[in-house]
């Protein structure tokens, strides 16, 4: 149950920070949305497309010059890699063995008994391959880059900006409208769901049976469930009084200056050497 | 003149449920005041959003500058348009009513679904920023607002369209006694700048404030009376049958002691009776 | 079940946004026609109901809990176009705000969790709670067994996804790119964690609610009865009818395609032929069959249509084979469609007593 609120707390928290850091004077901070959703996305794919772990490896010195230049602690790109990055390298392990990557033996771990494991057939030898390691490498690094990109966008823009963003990606503009109502709705969700589960906690430890524990987290969702549609309804005859018709208008972003063109610039060119390494 | 409101015995009940409205018939002329007064339940924001053509009556007309308000009048048609500029609605739960990402764009909604260019539409935000006097707030996110200050920026949303008629579903609730008295004082201004105002509210301090007609919906979803707010105020018959006020119960040794009692400010509580004397 | 990024390559990447663009602007223009104004907000706040339900931590037996996607479950209260979208939302801002899936991968993830999930678990629920009153048990059954097998159905895109890196992207030294494990291996691992765990999570999250909701809320179960079905039966059992029939013309594939690839029989499922070839491949020499193996084929029941082909054509050209496939599809399903009437109409005779007298619920969305 902790865990639960947990987990709302550590959202809740997320964001804040993101908040905060959103607002400090850095580089990254000062782009139009447009631009850094532009570069930062079009790095991520790059990174995708990338073989040689050189050239991952300089990408990921990129991502950390950026978010040094945009005044992110080191800690904070260093915890990236306990996230997404630490679950892969247990998923990845297995790939270094010869019976998932052959190739020339580094470390020989064991010698099977017998030649068969039910369907698949063993080796006589199980060892760690160089080749193995060559991939699962690749991959943590490919995912790390990724993450750390992933984390200079959250963490440089505010959401509703980085929302409107998109558009320079191509999304329509109605997701782009139902986005931006959808994060804020978030915040009333996530601090009412908080509420429903701190409710809990304040009355007793545990309910006792699973079975008990299920019906209430089955009824807090459920009634989370119908406020979405009261409020729903609400926002909607908000939206009609207000002469809403059915099409999706928003109000004309700021313009690009030199900063926004000599970054996608800067970053299609870093993207091109890259490319051309690896 | 032409009634703003021509209501005809409308009839309203929510799908699946009882009858939230039976019978209303009333008229609403340019330039007044009115008070829908009525307990929890009675059906006065139902009221209100039949006016606003969010609902349409199953019996009787709404009718608004002159035209009936129905679906086919209100999609999409230069009526429909006209209409959503004219009459502005403050809901009760601002929640719903600031969906936007900032202040700027959230008063710059109704401009740009009128198609409003883009130059109006920023002059016409920063004037109405001014004069409720929150220009400090153009940037800010509307959900994390003080509640007096959702209120003005829904206020501020709606009167950027210059409306003609305002409906206020319990303007006060939820707000400090500051914010209160700034929001009374901004409906009194508009009100003499010309506005149309029709208030639902069950709380009779305002009334004074607020409106010069009062229509009082009784619990069983039916208008018992329609007259001048003071008369409205007096007649505490009226008010105890409808559940506006409630009525004191005193012992005082064998007698027992009936009024009803008003928190209207300035109303004295008679403590004292002959009969405490007897004790 | 979010895939991150460098998980999948372009290869698989972006043909998943492609296919994700079409169905979402096939979703929009279907929600614009049936619904109008109100979806805006409706979706909206959908969209941000599914993103809490993945944070919901519904416990299991054990002791442990675990996550639910909730597809299913805003596919029973929205209907599976607007689930859709609405899912689709909550993954993109997940990835984007949350780092929680891949941003490349979105396409992907909006495939398995948006699409694939909520359609077939919808489908499924509407298979077993038909057109059953608000208050029947056949709703939350129809919702738990609908969540269970469309978190399972999207486990096997999300795995097929998965083996086909592989294949799909190596260097030029032949290892591979992205996710090294093929489908041998990706597919049995999902299969297992969700079969046998998360599956029942989102079943129990997705009946729990469902049940409550009978309760507190009917009106929000619009497939109910005497709701004003936006699907008539014609139209289902049309739908199920087409779907049904290219499943059985398609059928020949389960010759061509080993073929193609040079497979042999499924593993486990010789006959004393091929035991005898296999047999003889692990140990050399000339193979034997188990004697126990040959009594019971001799004394076995004798299928009239073996291997799914006319009797006495076991070598006969694939053309010949694959008529006598797409044969043996129609009778089996002729054949199942006659059982499964006959024991919904035993089925029904008991339950169909609540249907009368519900009003009609509908109007509020």
């Amino acid at each position: 149950m902790r865990r639960a609120v947990g987990g709302f707390a550590r959202l809740l928290e997320e964001t804040l920070v993101n908040e905060r850091s959103a607002e400090a004077p850095g580089l990254l901070q000062s782009l139009d949305a447009r631009a850094k959703a532009l570069g930062l996305v079009g790095l991520i794919v790059i990174a995708t497309l990338l073989q040689r772990p050189v050239a991952l490896g300089l990408a990921y010195v990129l991502s950390l010059l950026l978010g040094f230049a945009s005044r992110l602690p080191a800690r904070r790109l260093a915890r990236v890699w306990l996230t997404v990055p630490l679950f892969s390298a247990a998923i990845i392990a297995p790939a270094t063995l010869n019976v998932i990557t052959p190739g020339p033996a580094l470390l020989v771990l064991w010698h099977p008994a017998h030649h068969h494991l039910g369907p698949w057939a063993l080796p006589p030898a199980v060892t760690i391959t160089t080749s193995g390691l060559v991939v699962a490498g690749r991959f943590l690094l490919r995912v790390g880059v990724c993450v750390t990109l992933a984390l200079l966008l959250a963490a440089t823009t505010r959401p509703d900006r980085l929302l409107r963003g998109l558009r320079a990606l191509g999304v329509p503009r109605v997701f782009v409208l139902l986005l931006g109502m959808m994060e804020r709705y978030l915040s009333v969700f996530l601090r009412s769901a908080q509420e429903i589960h701190l409710a809990r906690l304040s009355r007793t430890a545990r309910l006792g049976s699973t079975r008990r524990e299920q019906a209430w987290v089955a009824a807090g969702m459920g009634s989370l469930l119908r406020r979405t549609q009261a409020l729903g309804q609400a926002v909607f005859h908000a939206m009609l009084s207000r002469g809403y018709t059915g099409e999706a208008r928003l109000l004309d972003p700021p313009r690009w200056g030199a900063q926004e063109w000599s970054f996608l610039a800067g970053v299609t060119c870093l993207a091109a050497a890259l490319v051309r390494i690896g | 003149m032409e009634a703003i409101f021509a209501v005809e015995q409308v009839h309203y009940a929510y799908p699946g449920e009882g009858p939230s409205l039976t019978d209303i018939s009333f008229a609403v002329a340019p330039g007044e005041r009115v008070a829908l007064l009525g307990a929890n339940g009675s059906g006065k924001s139902t009221l209100l959003h039949l006016l606003d053509g969010l609902y349409f009556a199953q019996q009787g007309t709404v009718q608004a500058f002159g035209q009936t308000l129905n679906e086919a009048a209100l999609e999409g048609t230069p009526f429909a348009q006209r209409f959503r500029q004219e009459v502005g609605f403050l809901f009760q739960n601002s929640e719903a009513q600031l969906f936007s990402a900032s202040v700027e764009e959230e008063i710059a909604f109704g401009p740009l679904q009128a198609g409003w260019p883009s130059e109006e539409i920023h002059a016409r935000i920063a004037d109405t920023l001014g004069i409720l006097e929150i220009p400090h707030l153009r940037p800010r996110v509307p959900q994390r607002l003080s509640s007096g200050e959702k209120k003005r920026v829904a206020l501020a949303s709606l009167l950027v369209m210059s409306p003609s008629v305002l409906l206020l579903d319990e303007p006060t609730a939820g707000l400090d006694p500051r914010s209160q008295s700034l929001l009374l004082e901004a409906l009194e201004e508009l009100h003499r700048a010309g506005l149309t105002l029709v208030t639902a509210t069950h709380d009779l301090t305002l009334l004074p404030h607020l409106a010069d007609r009062a229509l009082v919906l009784s619990e069983d979803h039916r208008l018992v009376s329609d007259a001048p707010a003071e008369e409205t105020l007096a007649d505490t018959a009226l008010l105890l049958s409808v559940n506006l006020i409630h009525a004191h119960r005193h012992r005082h040794g064998a007698l027992l002691h009936e009024h009803p009692h008003q928190h209207v400010t300035g109303h004295e509580h008679p403590h004292a009776h002959e009969s405490d004397q007897r004790d | 079940m979010h895939i991150p990024d460098g998980y999948l390559g372009p290869q698989t990447y972006a043909p998943a946004f492609a296919v994700m663009g079409g169905f979402w602007a096939i979703a929009s223009v279907r929600l614009k026609r049936a619904l109008r104004l109100r979806q805006v907000p409706l979706l909206a706040l959908g969209a941000a109901f599914s993103f809490v339900i993945m944070m919901f931590n519904v416990p299991i037996p054990g002791g442990t809990t675990g996550h639910a996607v909730g597809a299913v479950l805003v596919a029973i209260v929205l209907g599976p176009w607007a689930a859709s979208i609405a899912v689709s939302l909550a993954l993109i801002l997940q990835a984007l705000l949350f780092g929680d899936g891949g941003i490349t991968a979105i396409g992907a993830n909006c495939l398995n969790m948006g699409v694939v999930m909520p359609f077939v678990g919808w489908g499924v629920y509407r298979l077993v709670a038909g057109a059953s009153p608000a208050h029947s048990a056949r709703q939350w059954l129809g919702a738990a067994a609908g969540g269970y097998v469309g978190l399972n159905a999207a486990a096997l895109s999300t795995a097929i996804m998965f083996g086909l890196q592989p294949m799909l992207a190596r260097d030029a030294a032949g290892r591979a790119l992205y996710c090294p494990f093929g489908l041998h291996i990706a597919v049995p691992v999902m299969a297992l964690e969700h079969l046998l765990v998360f599956g029942w999570v989102e079943a129990a999250a997705t009946g729990l609610v469902v049940a409550y909701l009978q309760r507190a809320a009917p009106e929000m179960l619009p497939y109910a009865a005497s709701q004003q079905a936006r699907f008539s039966r014609r139209a289902v059992v049309t739908r199920l009818a087409i779907g049904l029939g290219v499943l059985v013309l398609l059928t020949p594939l389960g010759l061509y395609l080993p073929n193609a690839l040079r497979a042999g029989s499924a593993w486990g499922e010789w006959g004393s032929e091929e035991i005898r070839e296999e047999v003889a491949r692990e140990t050399g020499g000339q193979g034997y069959v188990p004697a126990g193996l040959e009594r019971a084929e001799k004394a076995g029941w004798k299928a009239p249509l073996p291997d799914y082909a006319l009797p006495g054509q076991a070598s006969a050209s694939l053309g010949k084979l694959s008529f006598s496939y797409i044969l043996s599809g129609a009778i089996g399903v002729a054949g199942l469609v006659l059982l499964t009437l006959a024991t919904r109409r035993a089925w029904a005779r008991k339950d169909e007593g609540g249907t009368a007298g519900l009003d009609a619920h509908s109007g509020q969305t």
